[in-house]
């Protein structure tokens, strides 16, 4: 099956190519696929010297839709005659609140003209499935399990928790890492945490004049991710009281470096993966319990990562593979 | 007492009363009400010296006025507590850091915070050392009640909460999906032709109901039309207040929403979808008060119970115990 993928990645110069960078990221799609990847803006702005009646070359064009993206997959559909599955690559609020309605409008033309719709969370199906005459299923994303089990052998691990996301600088959004900077506090443990830029480190100092923070140690991210999930390897356990209705891309990679993560529940993996260890965002008292427990009780973290090894081979390619082919079919 | 209120209400706004808005403070406690904006900018030709009259500021914070609270308590003499208003993803998530570090400092800086949702409290107590407690916002329930909203007939329609914002939709799609499955007329609150565009447009693709249009404001004119309502429908996913829900209530309609709007948990805790995106949840008990007249009354006769929490006098105690711990912290 030939098969591309449009997406946000900002351009690589594997667009095009044969994709086959395996990362836990959206464009693992075009990998697994054995297909390629386009931005999906550059793809409209006439960057690649490519009209739309290229897709036809494609069996299958997956559009990750973003508020960005709708207007370049409804011209996909419009333009070409290849079959077009809609991932919704980005939190329900996005959706359903955060892009302007005239888009909302646009998308929901878009979900009817499209063939499939794959969505990220199974609390997702009922609203989707209302908004669209075609099929639309759970499908999620591959994750790279057999590399990310090569690059991260059983290490000792270090008494620190690996956080989901801390203050950042720009108006990208937080996710909710302020939050867990307030279960760290409480739980009195190391911090560890990917930054982008040191201005974030700065802000922790500010904060640190109002308020106790324990001390976090920063990794720069600007190795990428192979270095991130090398790294993340060493810490005892993940933390990310998220408040969106998403994937869930980190207790994913906590259950691949096996440890345990607490989160809550609208986050998909996580519910799969760590059913005990869900929280809601907000309540930072169980968290703290269920950090301390994992700490303290041998037994209680075993038994969490053990069951997460249990599931992650729904996450699997082979896996993730087979929903998509059986949406789509 | 004296009391001032700074916010961000419209200008035009500032001296409304007995509405449910957060103007209803001012109201309550016989205060001034500023706009923050207007006033940081020098159209009241005040300096911030100025509101070392009030005994108590309540500084009504969100991204645009986290800095004018910062100035209120460093340039005067008032007691200053903070009001969060707004949902707690916009502070958790959404601000960008420079901002959650200036919040931050507000929160430590004035006297108390107060908050409009109980999940919220551990999260904020978490980021200061001041008192902080559940304070919401005062409804004027007996205007409501003996003034604009008698006993009627009410007809077989729902109203929903939002169903077409002018930017921002607050889940106004997943009302319309919810509709589009309970199969009963819609009503939909719209403020110019082009929200009711939106609603032909989505008609295309779902199935909506009948959906009439209710145009707002002022809020005078939406109570007295959600009063002929036989219930009400919001399945937003923020974490809030929930002024919706207690305009449901004061009408003498029940209510289907979330949990995360306060109001909805205390008044409405057998309407508690278990999400924002849970239709199917929200259509099984839709279907329940329509046939069911037991369930209709006995959630309504709950409700009425509550009442009196949200009504003014409760919510000014509740500023007044706030502010009451002002002294002995």
């Amino acid at each position: 099956m030939k098969f591309c993928l449009l997406s946000m990645e900002p351009h690589h110069p594997d667009h095009g190519k044969l994709y086959t960078d395996e990362q836990n990221h959206t464009n693992i799609w075009a990998a697994i696929m054995g297909g390629t990847v386009y931005n999906g803006l550059l793809f409209d702005r006439g960057d690649y010297g490519l009209d739309y009646e290229y897709f036809n070359e494609f069996d299958l064009v997956m559009v990750a839709l973003r508020q960005e993206t709708i207007e370049v997959g409804l011209k996909v559909k419009q333009k070409s005659k290849t079959k077009v599955v809609v991932l919704l690559d980005a939190e329900v609020e996005h959706f359903t609140t955060h892009i302007t309605r005239d888009l909302q409008a646009k998308m929901v033309a878009f979900l009817n003209m499209a063939d499939a719709v794959a969505v990220l969370h199974e609390e997702s199906l009922p609203f989707f499935q209302a908004l669209t005459f075609r099929p639309v299923s759970l499908v999620g994303l591959p994750f790279p399990l057999k590399r990310v089990r090569r690059m991260c052998p059983p290490v000792q691990k270090r008494e620190e928790i690996e956080l989901g996301s801390i203050i950042q600088s720009s108006m990208v959004r937080n996710r909710d890492g302020l939050v867990n900077l307030a279960v760290l506090s409480e739980v009195g443990m190391t911090g560890v945490v990917d930054i982008r830029d040191p201005v974030e480190t700065e802000y922790i100092q500010s904060i640190r004049k109002h308020l106790p923070i324990q001390q976090i140690r920063f990794r720069y991210n600007n190795l990428g991710w192979d270095h991130y999930i090398t790294q993340a390897n060493y810490s005892l356990l993940g933390l990310h009281l998220d408040n969106r209705y998403s994937w869930g891309r980190f207790p994913i990679d906590c259950a691949a470096v096996r440890m345990p993560c607490v989160a809550p529940p609208s986050l998909y993996t996580q519910k799969i993966l760590f059913p005990r260890l869900c929280v809601p965002y907000y309540d930072i008292e169980g968290a703290v319990a269920l950090v301390k427990k994992l700490v303290s009780d041998v037994n209680f973290y075993e038994e969490a990562v053990s069951y997460a090894q249990s599931q992650i081979e729904l996450f699997s390619y082979e896996q993730c593979k087979m929903r998509l082919l059986n949406l789509i079919s | 007492m004296k009391f001032c209120l700074v916010s961000q209400t419209p200008p035009n706004d500032l001296d409304l009363k007995d509405v449910n808005r957060i103007t209803q403070w001012a109201t309550v406690m016989e205060g001034a009400h500023y706009n923050g904006l207007a006033f940081d900018s020098g159209e009241n030709g005040l300096s911030y010296e100025f509101f070392s009259e009030f005994d108590l500021v309540m500084a009504a914070v969100r991204l645009e006025t986290i800095e004018i609270g910062l100035k209120i308590k460093k340039q005067s003499t008032a007691h200053v507590v903070v009001f969060v208003d707004g949902e707690m993803e916009h502070f958790i998530s959404y601000l960008p850091g420079d901002k959650q570090v200036k919040f931050i400092e507000l929160l430590n800086t004035a006297d108390a915070v107060g908050v409009t949702h109980e999940y919220s409290i551990p999260i904020i107590k978490a980021l200061t050392t001041r008192p902080v407690g559940l304070v919401g916002v005062p409804f004027p329930l007996k205007r409501v009640r003996e003034e604009l909203c008698p006993p009627v007939e009410k007809k077989q329609a729902i109203h929903v909460g939002c169903g077409t914002g002018k930017s921002f939709n607050r889940n106004g799609i997943v009302n319309l999906a919810a509709l589009s499955e309970i199969g009963l007329p819609g009503v939909v609150d719209v403020w110019g032709p082009e929200d009711i565009e939106y609603v032909r447009l989505m008609k295309k693709y779902m199935p909506l109901p009948p959906i009439y249009f209710s145009h707002t404001p002022p809020w005078e004119d939406y109570i007295t039309q959600l009063n002929y309502s036989i219930m009400g429908l919001h399945l937003d996913f923020r974490q809030i207040w929930g002024r919706f829900a207690l305009d449901c209530a004061a009408v003498r309609m029940p209510c289907i929403a979330p949990d995360n709007f306060y109001t909805q948990k205390r008044l409405f805790p057998r309407l508690c979808v278990k999400s924002c995106q849970d239709i199917d949840g929200a259509v099984k008990m839709a279907k329940e008060l329509l046939k069911n007249d037991s369930f209709y009354e006995e959630v309504m006769a709950y409700a009425e119970s509550q009442l009196d929490y949200f009504d003014n006098e409760a919510a000014k105690k509740r500023l007044l115990d706030l502010y009451d711990r002002i002294s002995s912290h």
